[in-house]
């Protein structure tokens, strides 16, 4: 049993077996909505995963982290009645959801000591794979576009006695591309804050 | 601590099951969560309109008693996806409603010459949804497009319904018919599953046809 346990933990975790300075975080992801974004689906996101892993130059003697991170937020958000289009309306049981997959390349900057509060600031550039899906009646429309990104970000490591708690803020930005089910291109933002678990590597 | 075991696995280990557990089971039961109607949500009523068009500016009109259904064979007059049983109640209910509107029914014996025509029409799809797992490509059960392959022993769902569509269509008067086409200037229509009991049936028609005059507030004779 325990090397069942094992072998799920590292498939949890990801565990580098080249670095040896790292941190790999798996995160409880809540993601919330702003700006024009609002317009489509304005309900917070529950539904969120995130994993970071992060390797730091000189060894593990520089503050500063370079890393990949990958997350997956499901937004949703179920309406009814009247749409109403420039030249008509359309009435039904609407259901709006926008799947965001973030696929990020990192970097980030710690402060103080690693055996207290440790602070960071960085962000991710990369891309965000969004599908929006509009549901009214037994009809659905769907489009799937990739959208260059980044996402600033801050947070924090509270050290436990063999992990930390992560716990991290970011506002993601997915530039305008493609085209959305209303037609033209759509720019995706919304905050994030994510919560879990960090191992570090050393 | 020199001589001692870690207990890293034990105590690490559960935490990080139980972060990973939490967001695998809100996040991969579904990328749609909250999917699915059910009958009687299915409904969709669209309306559309051309908004140059003066609605006030006419009022008699003639709304034959049939309504047309969309079969794809001109010699098969009745679909038999569809019922006759509502087209009494959904002739009555749009003439009502054009009504309470300020416009006013003729005939075609009538003196009075109509200044627009409201034809109904109807149609129905049969879907039909065949999911088998297997991988790659998609599976029908024992084979599968793209030579892909699926676990045994086979899984899969599968479910069938009808849908149907009525169209009322307003044309407004012969002179916007050229050959097998008219202009409309308004059109409304209704989109749901058809798999329903009849007392249910009735009381969704009658909810989405009076809807489909709600959201067209324009609709309004001035005469």
């Amino acid at each position: 049993m325990k090397y069942l346990l094992a072998i799920l933990l590292m498939m949890t975790l990801a565990s580098s077996v080249f670095a040896q300075s790292k941190v790999t975080a798996l995160t409880y992801d809540i993601s919330i909505p702003e700006g024009d974004m609002t317009n489509y689906i304005s309900d917070t996101a529950w539904r969120g995963i995130g994993f970071d892993g992060r390797w730091f130059l000189q060894g593990g003697d520089s503050p500063l982290a370079l890393g990949i991170s990958l997350a997956w937020h499901v937004f949703n958000q179920g309406e009814s009645g009247t749409i109403v289009l420039p030249d008509g309306a359309l009435t039904g049981k609407q259901n709006r959801y926008i799947n965001s997959f973030p696929i990020m390349a990192t970097a980030h900057y710690y402060f103080g000591s690693k055996d207290r509060l440790w602070l960071y600031a960085g962000g991710g550039v990369g891309t965000y794979y969004v599908i929006q899906r509009f549901e009214i009646g037994v009809i659905a429309f769907e489009e799937n576009n990739w959208h260059f990104g980044v996402y600033p970000e801050v947070g924090v490591h509270i050290p436990l006695e063999e992990m930390d708690i992560i716990i991290n803020g970011r506002y993601n930005v997915a530039f305008e591309a493609g085209e959305s089910i209303t037609g033209g291109g759509k720019e995706w933002t919304y905050w994030g804050i994510n919560v879990g678990l960090a191992y570090r590597g050393w | 601590m020199k001589g001692s075991t870690s207990p890293r696995w034990r105590t690490v280990l559960p935490l990080a099951l139980v972060v990973f557990a939490i967001s695998i089971a809100m996040n991969f039961t579904s990328c749609t969560p909250g999917s699915g109607v059910s009958v009687q949500e299915s409904d969709v009523v669209a309306t559309f309109y051309d908004t140059d068009f003066d609605f006030g500016a006419v009022k008699y009109f003639i709304l034959p008693d049939t309504i047309r259904h969309i079969t794809g064979d001109p010699d098969e007059p009745d679909s038999p996806d569809l019922s006759r049983d509502f087209d009494h109640q959904i002739i009555a209910l749009i003439a009502a409603n054009l009504e309470a509107r300020g416009y006013v029914p003729v005939d075609e014996s009538s003196a009075q010459e109509p200044d627009f025509f409201v034809l109904v029409g109807a149609t129905a799809i049969q879907n039909y949804y065949l999911y088998g797992g297997g991988y790659p490509g998609y599976c029908w059960p024992g084979w599968c497009w793209g030579g892909g392959w699926y676990y045994p022993p086979y899984w899969g769902v599968s479910y069938a319904y009808t849908t149907g569509t009525l169209f009322t269509v307003m044309v407004p008067d012969t002179s916007d018919i050229v050959g097998d086409k008219a202009l409309v200037h308004w059109s409304g229509a209704i989109n749901g599953v058809l798999d329903d009991t009849k007392q249910s049936m009735k009381k969704r028609l009658s909810n989405s046809i009076n809807q489909m005059f709600e959201q067209s507030p324009y609709l309004e004779s001035g005469q």
